[in-house]
């Protein structure tokens, strides 16, 4: 075996892993730990960094942020638990998060009410008075200090009619409240050359700094080095808290094996994330502080550890490819608390996005892929992650698997055989060659390009150097709800208040071509007003808030001396994007009106807006009439035509805006569930769609039950739509019966399929195995299926913690095939 | 494609097109179902494919009510009443020819008519949309019915114009045809998926109406043409799962060509919902899906005289 695969440049012993079992006492131990945990909101981090914030008034941001953050890092709970291998906890749970009041108190505010559900899913979390009383102390201080307050009160001066654009939901003004923005930091960079490494770069900036001809440019890039060095030496000083921990428990430990193990941990603590490094257990170890450091400078939903079988793939192949010093099966246990660890991240949500992103966070790991010079970078460590994903069968973290021509097969049929063997649809999959053409469309250069990833629900950007800024500001906009203003000359049939333009009473129009130049002229004066008051938004909220500790690991900000979200990475364009929805309603709806009302000339104008008002009660026979038409996803250019144009004109329109930087606005088809929350405020719809219901799911995904032609059919419709154009993704669900896919002459077949879309430019496809029987039952007994895993919009819950009625919308999804 | 070359005019009558077929053979395959069959076996899943002729059908659960049926039916074989509140729809199906009035009258696609006319032209524009998916997986075509054969002339336009076009191409048969007939198609066949539903004869004909001698001369046939063949078996209990027939018909197909591999095909009742909507009797009543053990004990048994035998 080692003979033959000596020539290839990353070798793979897929026969050994196969047999790998990580599921060693001590994994299983933390998983029940894990699954018992009860989550808890707690107080902790609040009062550090509301203390440390009291302390510094009238110093420069950056530096108190950074005080903050090392408040936080001396201060924040430690712990070391029975069993663990890789240590570091967000607080004195095992699950468990303090709301970040500093950036706004009003999460922690609606999570403390009377009734309130709490934490991160709609299951109550736990807290004890005393935290309830420290927190509402906080809380009060925040109040009118924090970054929410800052913008909203900018928001209500300057757009007061916000409030009528969001109670009509045409956008996400309903919003959430922690600080935005996925992130993709250089985890690689600190596991090479350590957090000593990263200190020596910002000193050596700061020794270059002059201040002769840029003073005051030179003064805030001072502050921000200076605010970068304090940041990272708080999180040296945590690192080295651990270590001592686990010093002391090693003295005081019985067993001679655990000794062994504590005196290890202690070792590894001292060495990482400090200094680089140096076998393959520090590696995870520094990844994971680092990782944790982040969630708790600041977190969103949404931190990604991006390519982890690249940055950490350089020290497994030394120690157990090449020496041998720690076996496969050692190396599956480390992966395995880490993996177990993602799970115990939390992080208290508002309503919102509970609501929106119910469950877990967004951690991202990328896999596979080419690397910067275009070489397939697939690996041993990504095969044994797979299979790692397969064993710890938690929702974290979600896995991306990025599929190119030269993929190593194994690995690649890996990743599907663990997809099925799953069920949950993670893996998902992603295209390389889609992706890295559309960021050289965007300007970025193709060595970059090649290293993008995975971020948030399905998105992309270049990890290290470019951060989303997810909801930054407004930016998901409600195509249904445009139509609907089509539909009504501009006006909202709820209440007539005219939020969109007058495009004209509809009961005029004789073409199909007048609904359409309709609906560009208004989305085109709301996309207009959406990108201006994005420009104010960000800003308010990017200046009062700022990350040097993220900053630090995130190129070019140590080089720029400026911090992440104020454009310190160097691709701030991924900071603002406009999210569009619902437009397989829009195109349903125009493939409607045109076949049942200008071809067949069956209904009326004013009978169809007739029927909408009364949401079909009593119209049944038009609502039939309206949803026998061509649908969208059933490879019928008739309705995919309408989709396919207009998503394309969409992309144009958003990116002839601008966004807070000055760069092309883009377009982001990836994300989360908005269809649900932006369905609910939705009326009836010419595509035979009732009010309140689901718009359809992800960008891409036709309406719920609508595809009739199978799933060949729904990827050849998604193929007519130009990928490439799309800047961050668009989201492509699939479901289907596990017996499909049972064996590996039937897996071949989900290779295929997905290989043919992707083949056509497609970019995106998550693919769930599941029955509606099994999802019945659930609902009736949740406590029989507290594992079951479903994915949402990519990424995965627990089924029992979600919502009624996304659970409802998941199953009405089509069961390809039933 | 210029090498396909259609003899003009062919036309037949189909009743499904499934793409995304992942049942009738190797890899992702569209399946054409060509309508009317000589047989009619009990069990029978595709009630709709039995008759030649187009055939219409109620959805009950898609109706609203409306009545537009009713009054575009030419031959007032179509009634609404309303029975507690939810319509009813009653056809009449001695006076209704499927001239299909009420499915182009009704809104809500309630109304459906099983068998189409189609040119092979126009079968094959639509399995040319899979092409994408039948090369990445080593799928391909297959034809099926009904009983295809019945359509010997049509069937072998649809394989000859996929040959054509580079694609792999199966024949789901029964067997129950002329020689004459089969021989029209297997020029054009890469794969048999054959039928041996009873062996015993008068047991065949008890069950499906025909006896099967002529079933199993095609069985050896094919076997002599060296097309590579499946042997599929619905496996119906009470009919022909006994020790004896699968003993029989494994030693028939092992004397026949030990490589020919044997699926067999658990019963199941899925069916039945469309015996309703075609307003047709279901015949087999009480018979329940075998369980995975009695599908392994039947397995043993073709094992046993060294065929290759999977349950799908």
């Amino acid at each position: 075996m080692s003979g033959a695969t000596k020539s290839r440049a990353n070798p793979i012993n897929s026969g050994e892993i196969d047999k790998v079992n990580c599921l060693t006492a001590r994994v299983e131990g933390l998983m029940k730990r894990r699954i018992e945990a009860e989550e808890h909101i707690c107080s902790e981090r609040s009062r550090l960094a509301t203390e440390s914030w009291k302390e510094t008034e009238g110093e420069n941001l950056d530096i108190r942020r950074a005080k903050l953050f090392r408040r936080i890092m001396e201060g924040n709970p430690i712990a070391i638990r029975e069993g663990e291998l890789i240590v570091g906890s967000q607080s004195k749970y095992v699950f468990g998060a303090s709301p970040y009041v500093d950036y706004n108190p009003a999460v922690a505010i609606e999570n403390l009410k009377e009734g309130a559900t709490g934490g991160s899913s709609v299951k109550v979390a736990a807290i004890t008075e005393e935290e309830r009383k420290s927190l509402e102390e906080d809380c009060r201080y925040w109040a009118g200090r924090s970054t929410g307050d800052a913008v909203r009160r900018l928001e209500n001066e300057k757009f007061p009619w916000l409030r009528d654009w969001a109670e009509s939901g045409l956008v996400n003004a309903e919003k959430t409240g922690n600080p935005p923005g996925t992130r993709n930091v250089d985890y690689g960079k600190v596991v090479k050359i350590g957090l000593e490494g990263v200190i020596a770069e910002a000193r050596a900036e700061l020794d270059k700094l002059e201040y002769d001809k840029h003073p005051a440019e030179d003064y805030k890039k001072d502050c921000f080095l200076q605010a970068v060095i304090i940041a990272l030496e708080g999180a040296i000083t945590y690192a080295h808290r651990y270590s001592k921990l686990a010093s002391e428990m090693a003295a005081g430990e019985a067993d001679p094996v655990r000794k062994m193990e504590l005196e290890r941990i202690a070792e590894v603590c001292r060495q990482v994330p400090a200094r680089p490094a140096r076998n393959f257990h520090e590696a995870v170890q520094s990844f994971w502080f680092i990782h944790l450091c982040i969630n708790l400078e600041t977190a969103f939903l949404a931190e990604c550890p991006s390519r982890l079988d690249q940055y950490l793939y350089p020290l497994y192949r030394k120690d157990v490819i090449e020496e041998g010093r720690l076996s496969r099966r050692e190396a599956a246990e480390l992966l395995a608390c880490l993996f177990v660890k993602f799970n115990e991240i939390t992080c208290v949500k508002m309503s919102y996005d509970k609501k929106n992103i119910p469950g877990t966070h967004l951690q991202d790991v990328t896999i596979c892929g080419v690397t910067r010079e275009g070489k397939d970078a697939s690996n041993e460590l990504s095969y044994m992650m797979l299979e790692v994903l397969a064993q710890v069968n938690f929702p974290q973290p979600p896995i991306y698997v990025r599929y190119h021509n030269k993929i190593n097969p194994e690995v690649w049929m890996k990743a599907l055989e663990v997809n099925v063997r799953r069920g949950d649809g993670n893996p998902a999959f992603m295209n390389d060659e889609t992706r890295i053409l559309s960021f050289v469309d965007h300007g970025i250069p193709l060595e970059d390009a090649r290293d993008w990833a995975a971020a948030g629900c399905a998105g992309s950007l270049v990890p290290g150097v470019s951060i989303h800024g997810g909801s930054l500001g407004i930016n998901y906009i409600n195509l249904a709800k445009v139509f609907e203003y089509v539909l009504n000359n501009g006006r909202e049939p709820k209440n007539g208040k005219q939020i969109g333009l007058q495009t004209g009473d509809p009961r005029s129009f004789t073409s199909i071509d007048q609904f359409i130049d309709a609906f560009k002229r208004q989305f085109s004066h709301l996309i207009g007003i959406m990108a201006k008051m994005s420009h104010i938004t960000c800003f308010a909220d990017i200046s009062n808030y700022h990350i040097p500790f993220t900053s630090a690991l995130l190129g070019d900000c140590i080089s720029k001396g400026m911090d992440a979200r104020e454009g310190g990475v160097r691709y701030p364009q991924f900071l603002y994007h406009i999210a569009d929805r619902g437009l397989q309603n829009v195109a349903d709806s125009l493939a409607a009106i045109n076949k049942v009302v200008f071809e067949e000339k069956k209904l009326g104008i004013s009978e169809l807006l007739e029927a909408l008002s009364v949401n079909f009660e009593g119209r049944e026979q038009v609502r039939a009439m309206l949803k026998a038409a061509p649908k969208y996803g059933n490879d019928d250019d008739y309705a995919d035509e309408f989709f396919s144009d207009l998503s394309l004109w969409l992309q144009d329109r958003i990116g002839q805006e601008t966004n807070p930087f000055g760069t092309r606005l883009w377009s982001g088809r990836s994300g989360a569930v908005a269809h649900v929350t932006f369905g609910r405020v939705t009326g009836a719809l010419p595509d035979g769609r009732k009010a309140g219901e689901p718009l359809a799911d992800g960008f891409l995904s036709p309406s719920q039950g609508m595809d009739l032609n199978g799933p060949t059919a729904v990827f050849n419709s998604a193929s007519k739509v130009n990928h490439v154009q799309n800047s961050t993704g668009a989201l492509m669900n699939m479901k289907f019966e596990r017996k499909l896919f049972d064996s590996k002459a039937k897996l071949s077949r989900l290779a295929a399929m997905i290989e043919s879309f992707f083949q056509r430019g497609g970019f995106h496809i998550q693919i769930n195995i599941l029955d509606r029987e099994t999802l019945e039952d659930a609902q009736k007994n949740p406590e029989r299926y507290q594992n079951l895993l479903v994915r949402v919009a990519g990424y995965s819950a627990f089924f029992v913690d979600l919502p009624r009625n996304v659970q409802d919308e998941i199953m009405a999804r089509t069961n390809e095939r039933v | 494609m210029s090498e396909c070359n259609l003899t003009e005019g062919i036309k037949g009558s189909v009743f499904n097109i499934q793409r995304f077929s992942t049942e009738d053979g190797p890899g992702i395959r569209t399946t054409v179902f060509l309508k009317g069959c000589p047989l009619r076996c009990r069990w029978c899943a595709n009630p709709e494919s039995q008759k030649p002729s187009e055939q219409l059908a109620h959805r009950a659960s898609l109706c609203v009510g409306c009545g537009s049926c009713e009054a575009a039916c030419p031959a007032k074989a179509v009634r609404l009443d309303y029975a507690v509140q939810k319509p009813k729809i009653s056809i009449d199906r001695e006076k209704c020819s499927g001239c299909g009035a009420c499915a182009a009258a009704c809104p809500a696609g309630a109304m459906k008519i099983y068998g189409l006319t189609m040119s092979a032209e126009e079968v094959l524009a639509e399995v040319k949309k899979d092409l994408h998916y039948y090369q990445r997986s080593q799928g391909g075509v297959t034809v099926s019915g009904g009983e295809p054969l019945a359509q010997a002339d049509f069937a072998a336009e649809i394989l000859k114009g996929c040959r054509g076009l580079g694609i792999h191409t199966a024949l789901d048969t029964c067997g129950y045809a002329e020689p004459g007939e089969l021989k029209k198609v297997l020029d054009f066949v890469d794969l048999l998926l054959f039928d041996i539903k009873l062996f015993d004869p008068a047991a065949h004909q008890r069950f499906t109406g025909v006896r099967n001698e002529l079933i199993l001369s095609n069985a050896r046939l094919i076997a002599e043409s060296r097309i590579p063949m499946i042997v599929r078996i619905p496996l119906v209990p009470g009919v022909n799962d006994s020790e004896k027939n699968l003993s029989d018909t494994a030693a028939f197909v092992a004397g026949l060509d030990k490589k020919i591999h044997i699926n067999l095909l658990p019963y199941h009742d899925y069916g039945l919902g469309k015996y309703e909507m075609l307003g047709m009797d279901y015949l087999l009543t009480d018979t329940k899906r075998p369980d995975e053990k009695k599908m392994q004990k039947c397995r043993e048994v073709f094992e046993r005289h060294g065929l290759d035998c999977s349950v799908i």
